[in-house]
């Protein structure tokens, strides 16, 4: 753990994991992914159900929780400033927010994990390679994720840096339903294949997978199934975790840390 | 004569808006040395703020030089020998103050269990040994700021910067600030202090730079200021024929008499002559008024003219 310390304040995670795991609204969340992955396991469930379907959905609003403003918070309140004053660089006190976050989100889907296993085994589910590797696969795609919020909150106000994730999103699915929607009457109206439309569809089609950190659970089903799996989903997201963690590094080190600007 | 542990040279800061720029620091320069207490003051707006941010390396300088120790603030060993109490501090409010203060403590390099002896001292000595079990979302400003205290002494700074340390204070707390400082001037501690509170400033502080509009007017030595007696009478004419004779150096104004002194010793002299002259004392206080009397002329020199 020692060998993290250039790039992990240890008091600082430990601090930001405290803060973390007191908010009562994150408390309830894990509890409602408690109940719902529960009812998600049964006898062919291959380890995936507690961060799949429903369950995923509530991991990805638990992670934006945990990352709303998870830096800029502390510049607001005018901390970070005081705890930056201190001797250890901006790149530890961020990895240390980062971490203290993601240790809070890992004790949560380890929570979730350990439920949905001993219910699974208990109604005859193989205890597998899949049910093992399902936690960190898991966890490194929702981590990935904590980081990109993080390095978002570096520049943006309070909790907006959900607001622009969100936004961007949902500005994502639109354009590309516009863009399929206008391909497909230009195809039903001269019956060609050859449009400029399609071209864009199949770009977009080919970059999507890399805008964002992948759903990796693909992996686990696969593996569950006898089969072998692609693994470049868990190494896309672990490029979108350290990249994001960089760049909000990099941000951070950029930024003036008073609170006065005009 | 020690090295100045504080060299501030030119400093200039801008703030640059949409529409204006405003310069809040003005090629400001001063040193500060070991034990020494040297207070900012000047009307809200000055820059003592932006001084001292800048000194601490929290604001991007546009012109000037900061050493502190001699070293560049940026340098992680310089940051393990100062502190800094700012203004209406906020902390994590689900934190307790202890919590906190061990946080600090443990990025001083202190293990966990020092952190927190530590901790629990500091919050006894500023009067927060109760609060500091409490989560900081539910404290008043004096809290805040006493928590601030503490966690800018948690590693013992050399050089500490105070800023506004006694607003929202109560009166014991603002006499225990002044103890404080007292203490740490005697532990050769140097301290930077932004206050308002000219009073107090003239009780603890060595020194005083007046800034106004970010530029640094005058430099004032505590010690070797002139000091006055201040005693008002009732019958300021019954007296005023012997004042002159026995203490020419003595101006009336209004029933106020005024006589430079060179300490409070010589107090009870001034008050026999006025009472065997026939006066009725009202009230007698020594200096007091002095840096009240300076911050206006300097700083805001139409009030006094008005």
């Amino acid at each position: 753990m020692n060998g993290l310390a250039p790039i992990v304040s240890w008091p600082v995670m430990l601090a930001a994991a405290r803060e973390r795991i007191k908010t009562p609204l994150l408390i309830g969340l894990v509890l409602v992914m408690l109940i719902i992955a529960l009812g998600a396991a049964g006898p062919n469930a291959d380890g995936s159900e507690g961060f799949a379907a429903i369950a995923g959905f509530l991991l990805l609003i638990f992670t934006m929780m945990l990352g709303a403003g998870l830096i800029d918070e502390e510049f607001a309140a005018g901390h970070a400033q005081l705890v930056l004053l201190r001797p250890l660089t901006r790149a530890q006190w961020f990895g240390g927010r980062l971490a203290g976050a993601g240790s809070v989100l890992a004790a949560a889907m380890t929570l979730v994990w350990l439920s949905t296993t001993a219910n699974a085994v208990s109604k005859g589910a193989h205890f597998d390679l899949a049910r093992v590797l399902a936690l960190p696969v898991a966890f490194v795609w929702a981590f990935a994720w904590l980081a990109v919020l993080a390095a978002l909150s570096v520049v943006l106000k309070a909790w907006t840096n959900i607001a622009w994730l969100l936004f961007a999103t949902i500005l994502w699915w639109a354009s590309k339903l516009a863009i399929n929607g206008i391909n497909a009457v230009m195809v039903a109206k001269d019956k060609s294949t050859d449009h400029f439309s399609q071209t864009v569809v199949g770009f977009i089609g080919t970059i999507e997978p890399y805008v964002c950190p992948q759903d990796p659970l693909q992996i686990i089903h696969t593996l569950h199934n006898g089969g072998r799996p692609d693994w470049s989903p868990l190494a896309y997201d672990l490029v979108w975790l350290f990249g994001a963690w960089t760049v909000g590094c990099v941000l951070l080190n950029r930024r003036e840390l008073s609170r006065r600007t005009t | 004569m020690s090295d100045p542990v504080l060299q501030a040279v030119g400093l200039t800061k801008k703030y640059a808006s949409a529409v204006s720029t405003v310069t809040a620091l003005d090629a400001a320069s001063f040193e500060v040395r070991a034990g020494e207490a040297v207070a900012l003051l000047g009307p809200n707006g000055a820059g003592k703020t932006t001084a001292m941010q800048c000194c601490l390396g929290l604001l991007t300088l546009d012109g000037g030089e900061v050493k502190l120790f001699g070293k560049d603030p940026e340098l992680l060993e310089v940051r393990q020998r100062i502190g800094f109490s700012p203004d209406a501090p906020q902390f994590p409010s689900r934190l307790t103050g202890l919590d906190v203060l061990e946080l600090h403590g443990t990025l001083l390099g202190q293990t966990r269990a020092q952190a927190r002896k530590k901790a629990e001292e500091l919050a006894q000595r500023l009067g927060l040994a109760e609060a500091a079990r409490r989560s900081c979302g539910g404290y008043s400003r004096g809290q805040g700021q006493r928590l601030g205290l503490a966690a800018a002494l948690m590693g013992d700074p050399e050089l500490l910067f105070l800023d506004e340390p006694t607003a929202g204070l109560d009166p014991s707390g603002v006499a225990a600030m002044r103890t404080l400082i007292a203490d740490l001037k005697a532990k050769n501690v140097a301290v930077v202090l932004n206050s308002h509170l000219l009073s107090e400033v003239e009780r603890v502080c060595d020194r005083a730079l007046f800034i106004k509009s970010g530029r640094i007017l005058r430099t004032h030595d505590m010690h070797n200021a002139a000091r006055f007696a201040e005693i008002r009478v009732v019958n300021a004419a019954v007296v005023a024929e012997r004042v002159k004779r026995l203490a020419p150096e003595g101006v009336f104004d209004g029933n106020t008499l005024r006589v430079p002194i060179a300490s409070e010793d010589v107090m009870p002299g001034l008050l026999k002559m006025v009472i065997e002259g026939g006066g009725e004392v009202l009230e007698a206080r020594a200096s007091g008024a002095e840096l009240e009397r300076l911050y206006l002329e300097i700083v805001e020199p139409a009030k006094v003219a008005a």
